[in-house]
């Protein structure tokens, strides 16, 4: 959309060289080939592809819960491939926010108390994480819901309160992968303005993964697989 | 939040299943409490026993009689500071049912020995100028409502008086306490002499001699004199510390404390098999969430920690139930058995065993479910769910 924008800001990742070969039983599956992607500082992009084209895959390599087979992935200019899993979580705590189709809530908690749950990583004295779980609940519209466990609220809010639980700690890049998957177009249009607003106002960088066009759209532009590669214009 | 907020609301998960296995873990910890304190009914008395003194008894045993004689010749000895002697006259009232150890000694000469037995000055005063006075323990006392002053008669099961009558007027002149658990309140003292002068048969002898120590690292060599001096006469000896005659007197019990222990290990081990199959599922049912904490930032220690909390957590919550109620009972009961079991207790030291095999119980039950927690991979398990 607006591409003149990325040639001048700072690079945020840069997947460069990416292979992701899964090996099952004799038989290698190529899902990755050789991917490159430059996400700026800023950057609202949308990733499309049929099904099992490897958009989860891509998603969770540049997010550092899973390894490439080969390429390189830079973030801010840290190489993830360098770091040790310890180093890993520590660099996902405190820079990545991860946004699920299935939210995955943990059931017994209130919507507070799983938001706060990234918070637990920090050094934080408990009020102030009281505080920012609050205020992050507040951000998404459900200052009224904070006492509410997830079977008490409807799928819409359990999608607001797993973007609260993503922006608690306020990292750098939001991944999400089909956050509006689940959701009726009403409900799925409340989380995209909030992802638009967290993009807009607040700067956060975000990378989607969704089959909804609808969706896609309201990214600040599209990148769609193809054959393990990713290219600007659906192929059709 | 805090981390241990997140354990205890893990653990309330399913309730039901939580429930039962606190119950079990609740029920295997008061058995446990009841169990320790039986064990130190049987064989808790000898730990405490000090090792300043040697007994002396008929080479073939307990029943056989040896010579009153023997006691000086004993004290004689070198290493030997006193001697003093024992006859055991198998004592009840009125009915077998109620027994009461009658014990007929030589005067203060074996509470001089027994110092762990504690007797008011005045009332031992009284008791040395009354010949058929005794010397009753406080429990026997307060059982029957004795006093001081009191004639009662205690029959035994051995001696029978001149008159053909087992029966034993005594009076009672003191009562008295132990400052020393392996002792009990159970007992009643007479004199050696008003057994000895009354008594139809086995007129100067005595059923065992106590031999106190100068050095008890002489205890070796003490009682091999003694044992030498006696060889090859028609009553033989056989001196043992008193702490080795106790420890064999108990094993004869049937070894209590082995069963014990085994019943013991067996329920542990039926425990532990719980707990782990409790965490396994736990983990199992939460896999996808713990594939969510770890991609949040959760470190593998941080989720090992997590679930081996939870185990603990459970684990330790069950043992303190069990091991206040546990205390509980045996309280009560030790209230009621003292009769029998005096040294029937639940001990600081049992207890501070009981807390260690919580702990370890809660670590070991955990250990497997927190390392699969730890091993699993965030993508395969975030995919399955
Ligand atoms: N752990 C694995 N073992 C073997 N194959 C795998 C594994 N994970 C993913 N794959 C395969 O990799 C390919 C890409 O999977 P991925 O989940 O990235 O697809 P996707 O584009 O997200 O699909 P969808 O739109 O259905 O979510 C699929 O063919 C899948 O079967
Ligand atoms: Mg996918």
């Amino acid at each position: 959309m607006n591409d003149s924008n990325a040639v001048t800001a700072e690079t945020l990742v840069r997947a460069s060289g990416i292979t992701k070969t899964y090996r099952r039983g004799g038989e290698s599956i190529n899902v990755l080939s050789g991917l490159m992607l430059d996400v700026p500082r800023g950057d609202f992009l949308a990733l499309m592809g049929p099904s099992g084209s490897g958009k989860s895959t891509l998603l969770n390599l540049i997010g550092g819960i899973d390894r490439a087979t080969s390429g390189s992935i830079e973030f801010a200019g840290r190489r993830l491939e360098d770091m040790n899993e310890s180093e890993l979580a520590r660099w996902r705590a405190r820079h990545v926010g991860f946004i699920f189709q299935m939210h995955h809530l943990l059931p017994m908690l209130t919507a507070q108390d799983n938001v706060e749950l990234p918070l637990l990583l920090t050094g934080f004295p408990g009020a102030e994480r009281r505080r920012r779980a609050a205020a992050a609940l507040k951000l998404v519209g459900l200052a009224d819901r904070v006492k509410h466990k997830p079977a008490e609220l409807s799928g819409g809010q359990e999608q607001r309160v797993g973007v609260a639980r993503a922006i608690v700690t306020d990292p750098d890049i939001l991944l999400c992968d089909e956050p509006t998957g689940d959701l009726d177009r009403k409900a799925g249009d409340a989380i995209l303005d909030l992802l638009q607003a967290l993009n807009g106002e607040h700067g956060k960088t975000i990378v989607m993964v969704t089959h909804d066009p609808h969706a896609a759209v309201r990214a600040k532009r599209t990148l769609y697989f193809d054959q393990g590669v990713l290219v600007t214009q659906a192929a059709m | 939040m805090t981390t241990s907020g997140l354990m205890w609301a893990n653990l309330w998960r399913r309730k039901t299943r939580t429930v039962v296995t606190l119950l079990s873990i609740f029920v295997a910890f008061v058995l446990f409490a009841v169990l320790a304190a039986t064990r130190q009914a049987f064989v808790g008395g000898v730990d405490l026993i000090g090792n300043e003194r040697l007994l002396t008894i008929h080479k073939s045993g307990l029943i056989f009689a040896l010579p009153i004689s023997y006691r000086n010749r004993i004290a004689s000895l070198d290493g030997v500071v006193s001697v003093s002697i024992g006859v055991w006259m198998q004592g009840y009232f009125q009915e077998p049912k109620n027994f009461t150890p009658l014990i007929a000694v030589d005067n203060d000469a074996y509470f001089q020995m027994y110092r762990e037995i504690a007797v008011p000055p005045e009332q031992m005063a009284v008791w040395q100028k009354e010949r058929t006075g005794a010397i009753i323990g406080k429990s026997v006392a307060a059982r029957r409502g004795w006093k001081v002053g009191d004639t009662v008669p205690l029959r035994s099961g051995i001696y029978r008086r001149e008159s053909g009558d087992n029966t034993w007027e005594l009076k009672i002149s003191g009562i008295y306490d132990v400052t020393n658990k392996a002792f009990d309140t159970e007992s009643v003292m007479v004199h050696f002499d008003y057994l000895d002068e009354a008594r139809t048969f086995g007129r100067d002898t005595v059923g065992w001699l106590i031999v106190k120590l100068k050095d008890p690292s002489q205890a070796a060599r003490v009682a091999k004199d003694i044992d030498a001096l006696f060889a090859n006469s028609p009553r033989e000896t056989k001196t043992t510390s008193e702490k080795a005659f106790a420890e064999s007197f108990t094993s004869q019990v049937g070894d209590v404390g082995a069963i014990v222990t085994y019943v013991v290990s067996a329920v542990l081990l039926s425990m532990l098999i719980v707990i782990a199959s409790t965490m396994g599922q736990a983990v199992h049912e939460r896999t996808a969430e713990l594939a969510v904490l770890k991609a949040i930032g959760f470190s593998a220690r941080n989720v090992l920690f997590l679930v081996l909390g939870e185990s603990l957590l459970l684990t330790m919550f069950g043992a303190a139930l069990g091991l206040g109620l546990g205390y509980t009972v045996c309280r009560t009961l030790a209230g009621q058995l003292t009769q029998y079991m005096p040294a029937f207790w639940f001990t600081t030291e049992a207890l501070l065993i009981g807390i260690a095999l919580a702990l370890s119980l809660g670590l070991l039950a955990g250990a497997w479910p927190a390392a699969r927690a730890m091993r699993m991979r965030m993508v395969d398990a975030l995919r399955e769910a």
